[in-house]
């Protein structure tokens, strides 16, 4: 009930009262005066009866209206009072009591209000000592956020009923949709086949399924294998499987369980391998070989047949003796070139389990004219050379294989000047590096190949040679024909040609607030279709959101022009699972509507039409409680596209408008702004889709303690004693 | 009458000497470079027995035993698979189909007259 209409009231029975009292005064007089007095009284009452009446109204008149006023000035303020005083200390130490009411009540808003500075403040020194006892806590699961982040596995980590906890980047490359990890800007970032696309496939997402992910047969056929594991108590209790994600690309998984200090089954951890490359060139590979070998076979078989021939029938004709020779010849250049050629090939395909990285000779000529300078005090000349050869290097091994060389050539020519070049040959790169006079002896060569490659205390417990092989690389030694008296030690290198990038590892950068990849609290979380009634508010997932529409009709055609989404888990909010998306509405947007959102005809024009968006924005929704600040208009805006795109949605749905009057029913004003403002909430992007969306989930977070206070905690709970407050009776 | 021998191969420098082995030891001899050109002189010449490679431009060698194997007018006809292929799953293959022997590539004159020689030799 609105405060007028409540005063009015109390207005109304007051007068009421004090007119039955007057009534009830004049005939207790009546009964219990003298018998001989009431011929006097009924004078008393001819003669003055009219001013007695007059007398009395004008007194219950103003006993009603000090009464109202008491009310007014008194009451209604301290219930607000009580509000706001709540207000302070549970949600919003910031807030300062603005009441105008009795001179008392004055005094004592001002003195609640000093209480509320020292309050503040006092808090605030909490807070500042808890904020940096838990940014160090953050900072350390930050850390172990970002290594997740990077890590070159997909990593899936889920509760026993199989809700996504953590997740990682390389996850989320995997298997999340691309067009609805949207952007909040107003670009039309979306193409439309792209979300058709997207239909019919579940989200990843902190709280969702992982059944919606990868298949749940294959899930529960994984966590079978493992129970059985554990219950046979064997040592590894992983079960590992090929799934394939958004791409087509072949996973390897690897499910493995997480025990609680009980060892009971509490969770697993699922992790995923690209094995595309891998088993493609494994398949390669073993492709080249056989062939390799089935064309080893055929020449030999024909050279042994036709040598034994030979040897067996030494008499046969010339003639047939020519062709026998002639098959034998045919057949060992045929084998020659399988080797020259097909050899070469295999044995790339089959070999570097050593990790290579693409670098350009300029850079590897950089960082090593700076090492054999500050290490061995050699002068490295670089000659400007054209085009930019690359090669594919441990940068490491092979600067301590050039420094190694260097200090060798230095040490038996006594020169510490060198001229650097490179050059590329077809498939091979050569680094040269040449001094004035002889050639280094090829025995000498030899000998530092078959030495353990240590430089000043660093090294690896290899071989030069083998170290060489590794990188499928030779040295030589000789005499520079172009240039006189100058000989050079050359390095072969297989070229690099860096057309296809090798997948790209990012800087794991330390995030300055919590990323969302990851809420451990889930693992508490109960199972994931109990009756959600009954269930805290607290541990819930939403979908907080807002639409932008043409106008405030529904009914009378007004359309969607945007929707701005959010997810909650745990009373957090997932704002990298955002779900920001600009509708074409098919009719034209009213310049009154686009003065408040600020979204044009022209803006609208490139974007899908609500058939699109609808579907995934259904299937964002899945699985949560909606939220929406007058939730009425929002979800009747949504249901009048419920007979063109068959889509309805069912969840049950929490409006902070309803929930506001409940937590502050003394206060008048409901709108997203004053509540925000009353909670401490800061207003940004008010009147689009995301950022009311953003405003709206804020506000709720801060309502779900305020719930409690009153008693209501669960979702039930809130459903009912929303459907009992005034605002629930608006329509649409 | 001496016996005739198919030799089923599309590389001519293991069929010429091949050819030469048998005639030598005194076989009448086909010879056939691709599966569709075999079975087609295997229906005409009813050889006795057939030197047979895996891989062949078109019905490749398992398939040509096979349809062999399945005819009971040939099924007396001896087959020698001839190739490259070693693996053991390819060995196990063609026995299972059919074949009287499998010598893989590369072999030696003699196993290959010996193989043939206790093939013709046999009881049908």
């Amino acid at each position: 009930m609105k405060n007028n209409s409540k005063i009015w009231w109390a207005f109304s029975i007051s007068i009421g009262i004090a007119a039955v009292l007057a009534l009830a005064l004049v005939v207790l007089f009546w009964h219990q005066s003298i018998q001989q007095n009431r011929p006097i009284l009924q004078e008393i009452f001819a003669r003055y009866g009219h001013t007695i009446l007059v007398i009395g109204l004008a007194l219950i008149a103003w006993f009603g209206f000090m009464f109202a006023r008491v009310f007014r000035n008194a009451i209604i303020p301290m219930n607000q009072l009580s509000e706001e005083v709540e207000l302070i200390h549970s949600v919003n130490p910031a807030h300062r009591i603005q009441l105008e009411g009795a001179y008392g009540l004055t005094q004592l808003v001002e003195k609640i209000n000093t209480g509320a500075e020292q309050y503040e403040k006092l808090e605030k020194s909490v807070f500042d000592r808890v904020h940096i006892a838990k940014a160090e806590l953050e900072e350390e699961k930050n850390i172990l956020a970002a290594i997740m982040a990077e890590l070159p596995e997909a990593v899936l980590v889920c509760n026993k009923e199989g809700m996504i906890i953590l997740y990682n980047s390389q996850a989320k490359r995997y298997f999340s949709e691309k067009n609805t990890t949207l952007k909040t800007g107003r670009q039309p970032d979306i193409a439309k086949d792209a979300t058709v696309e997207s239909q019919g496939k579940a989200h990843l997402g902190i709280g969702r399924s992982i059944f919606g992910i990868i298949g749940e047969n294959i899930i529960r056929h994984a966590l079978g294998e493992i129970r059985t594991k554990l219950k046979r108590n064997e040592e590894n209790v992983t079960s590992t499987f090929v799934v394939t994600d958004r791409a087509n690309k072949l996973l390897r998984a690897e499910a493995a369980p997480i025990l609680n200090p009980q060892r009971e089954f509490s969770g697993f951890i699922v992790v995923f391998n690209d094995i595309t490359q891998g088993l493609r060139l494994e398949a390669r590979a073993e492709f080249l070989v056989r062939s390799f070998q089935e064309k080893i076979r055929h020449s030999v078989a024909s050279i042994k047949s036709a040598i034994e021939i030979i040897q067996v029938y030494p008499d046969i004709e010339p003639s047939r003796q020519h062709q026998l020779k002639e098959i034998i010849h045919a057949e060992s250049r045929s084998l020659e070139q399988l080797i020259q050629r097909e050899s070469k090939e295999a044995f790339k395909q089959t070999r570097n389990q050593w990790p290579l990285v693409p670098l350009s000779i300029p850079d590897l000529f950089d960082a090593l004219q700076k090492k054999a300078d500050e290490r061995l005090g050699i002068e490295l000349a670089v000659e400007p050379c054209t085009g930019r050869c690359w090669v594919k290097i441990d940068t490491y091994a092979m600067i301590l294989i050039l420094l190694f060389m260097l200090e060798r050539v230095c040490a038996e020519t006594g020169i510490r000047r060198y001229v650097c070049r490179y050059a590329e040959n077809e498939d091979i790169v050569f680094l040269d590096f040449s001094w004035e006079g002889s050639p280094l002896k090829i025995e000498k060569l030899r000998q530092w190949e078959t030495m353990q490659l240590n430089f000043m205390k660093e090294g690896m417990p290899l071989h030069l040679k083998e170290v060489l092989d590794h990188h499928n690389a030779e040295i030589w030694s000789y005499a520079d024909q172009q240039r006189e008296k100058k000989s050079c030690l050359r390095i072969y290198l297989p070229a690099f040609r860096p057309q296809e990038q090798d997948s790209v590892r990012h800087a794991a950068i330390l995030p300055a607030s919590r990323p969302e990849f990851y809420d451990f609290d889930l693992f508490h979380q109960p199972g994931q279709s109990p009756d959600l009634d009954n269930r805290l508010l607290k541990d819930l997932a939403y979908t907080v959101f807002d639409t932008e529409t043409t106008g405030l009709n529904p009914a009378g055609g007004d359309a969607i022009v945007s929707i701005g989404a959010l997810r909650i888990i745990n009373t957090h909010i997932l704002t990298e699972e955002s779900f920001d998306q600009m509708v074409n509405p098919q009719r034209e947007i009213p310049l009154s509507a686009t003065k408040i959102h600020g979204i044009s005809d022209a803006m609208v024009q490139s974007q899908p039409i609500i058939d699109v968006v609808l579907p995934a924005f259904f299937k964002y929704t899945e699985g949560t409680i909606i939220v929406a600040h007058n939730a009425a208009f929002d979800m009747r805006m949504l249901q009048t596209y419920e007979n063109r795109t068959g889509i309805k949605f069912v969840n049950p749905v929490l409006d902070t408008l309803l929930l506001s009057a409940i937590v502050h029913s003394a206060q008048e004003d409901q709108t997203l702004s004053s509540i925000a403002g009353r909670l401490g909430v800061s207003v940004v992007d008010r009147h689009t889709a995301m950022g009311d969306a953003m405003m709206t989930a804020k506000i709720f977070i801060r309502m779900i303690p305020l719930l409690e206070k009153k008693g209501i905690r669960t979702l039930g709970e809130a459903r009912a004693a929303s459907e009992k407050t005034y605002y629930a009776r608006m329509t649409f | 009458m001496p016996p005739t021998i198919l030799i089923v191969d599309d590389e001519p420098n293991i069929v010429i000497p091949l050819q030469f082995l048998m005639e030598q030891n005194g076989h009448n001899t086909l010879v056939a470079q691709s599966g569709e050109e075999a079975l087609e002189i295997i229906s005409k010449e009813k050889p006795d027995l057939v030197l047979l490679d895996i891989m062949l431009p078109g019905v490749d060698g398992f398939e040509v035993c096979e349809i062999i194997r399945l005819n009971p007018e040939w099924r007396n006809t001896r087959i020698i698979f001839l190739t490259a292929k070693g693996r053991d799953v390819d060995i196990a293959k063609g026995m299972v189909l059919g074949a009287d022997e499998y010598i893989t590539k590369p072999f030696s004159n003699q196993q290959i007259i010996d193989a043939v020689k206790k093939l013709l030799e046999e009881p049908e």
